[in-house]
């Protein structure tokens, strides 16, 4: 267990979203507990690497992401963080404007996914981490991120079927908007360090009741 | 192993400590610094290696027979001091076809898996309302979300504690004491040899044919299952009240 921590060169983490409230606390947590961390959002944030780009843009993460690991090896954990909140209420959208949520919430996931993959894979460890959120039960205007955002808990439970036999757990947090940050990063380490017989797994964090 | 002491001074009852689970979840919390009583039914050898190995106490008693209960909380009180965590773990199992279960099993099942739980949840909550908080992790199963053949009792039992962690959870969360509730999956346990005599094969045999099912291709241990209740014990608690955690290498059941 933890072998990675036996060795002197530090762990690595990419975070997508990383300028972002929650993001921004997965960077600061993981940071204090060792990890160089990269982040990726169109927003210069506080990583030890910060990249500017788009997750929509398939060619631009693999190229973030080969940078990073170029610098400093094996990635070992993936946070998606990367999240667009837009409300409307159903019909008065505008299509572009859905597509773009399409594109950030699993697009960008499914991106950042297939850039750090077949390191993980080779190495036969790994931990992906995508936050998805919790709107349940929706109320006017939420519909749009429900959509968008829930395709992520058929995308992970998928993905961490396929992967787990190779040593990458995939799993997605659930988290409402107004979820404490903190709690997510915490959990986010959980998952990386011991969490590691949890896999395809979706996570639902706080209380339905305080929102 | 060295562990952080996130539970350091804090004391933990543990039920159903002797073996498997329950044993690596004590020996873990121990590891945290947290002074830990293994409860067991009976005052088997193995709970006395187990207070041995924890450097703690036993506590005898059997969790379906609520005066026993009390009184062992009143006895961990009084020698470690008043319960920070309960970990619900005592379980019982038998596997029979629904229609050739004497009732009597039945309500057995009922009797140790839920009631026996509420005990010793009911035993430990004013200490810890004293303490201005508390966390209570509830062992329930793979079992207990989607039911398995032959085990309609033990998972009726094991589902009843989803919704009795979610409910208490919310009821306590303005005391500052958190429920959560942990779903293992196959798990390397002695339980593997039960099933092993009952299929008439060997447990490597066992551990395969469960891994086959597994998408991580292998069955848990009980010092993962240990190292998720450290978790709820500790910060994961106000996170997961109310909330399940499945650990089981990716068979993930939904409960609809």
């Amino acid at each position: 267990m933890d072998s990675d921590k036996d060795s002197s060169r530090p762990r690595v983490a990419v975070v997508t979203g990383a300028a972002g409230k929650i993001g921004r606390a997965v960077v600061k947590r993981l940071g204090s507990a060792g990890w160089k961390v990269a982040g990726i959002d169109r927003k210069a944030d506080n990583a030890d690497l910060s990249i500017q780009a788009d997750v929509a843009d398939r060619a631009a993460v693999l190229d973030a992401v080969a940078a990073v690991a170029e610098r400093w090896g094996i990635i070992e954990l993936l946070v998606t963080a990367a999240a667009d909140y837009r409300q409307a209420r159903i019909g008065e959208m505008s299509l572009p404007s859905w597509q773009r949520m399409l594109d950030i919430w699993l697009g960008g996931t499914a991106n950042a996914c297939a850039a750090v993959l077949p390191g993980m894979v080779e190495a036969g460890h790994g931990c992906i981490v995508v936050l998805a959120a919790d709107v349940r039960p929706g109320s006017q205007g939420q519909t749009y991120i429900a959509a968008a955002s829930g395709t992520l808990a058929a995308f992970v439970k998928s993905l961490g079927s396929e992967v787990a036999a190779d040593g990458v757990c995939v799993n997605c947090l659930a988290v409402r908007p107004s979820i404490n940050p903190d709690w997510v990063a915490e959990t986010i380490c959980f998952l990386a360090d011991e969490g590691r017989y949890c896999a395809g797994q979706v996570m639902l964090l706080g209380s339905d009741f305080q929102r | 192993m060295d562990h952080a002491q996130r539970l350091k001074d804090k004391v933990a009852l543990v039920t159903g400590a002797g073996q498997g689970i329950g044993r690596a979840i004590a020996v873990r919390l121990a590891q945290e610094g947290a002074r830990v009583a293994v409860n067991g039914r009976t005052a088997h050898p193995k709970i006395q290696a187990a207070a041995r190995e924890t450097g703690g106490i036993s506590v005898v008693a059997d969790i379906a027979d609520g005066v026993q209960v009390e009184r062992m909380v009143a006895a961990v009180a009084k020698q470690l001091g008043t319960i920070d965590i309960l970990v619900a773990n005592a379980a019982y199992m038998t596997m029979m076809p629904f229609l050739e279960q004497d009732p009597a099993d039945w309500w057995k099942h009922l009797n140790v898996n839920l009631t026996g739980h509420l005990a010793c949840i009911h035993a430990v909550v004013p200490g810890m309302r004293r303490l201005g908080g508390g966390n209570i992790i509830i062992i329930g199963s793979i079992f207990g979300i989607e039911g398995w053949k032959n085990a309609s009792a033990y998972s009726a039992s094991k589902s009843g504690l989803t919704a009795l962690g979610a409910s208490l959870a919310e009821e306590l969360r303005p005391e500052n004491i958190h429920v959560s509730i942990v779903h293992p999956g196959v798990v390397d346990t002695p339980q593997l040899q039960v099933d092993a005599k009952d299929l008439n094969i060997t447990v490597e045999e066992v551990k395969a044919m469960y891994a086959r099912d597994i998408p991580m291709g292998r069955i848990g241990t009980p010092q993962e299952v240990a190292a998720t209740v450290a978790f709820l014990a500790a910060e994961g608690g106000p996170i997961f009240s109310g909330r399940s955690l499945q650990i089981n290498g990716g068979q993930n059941r939904c409960s609809g």
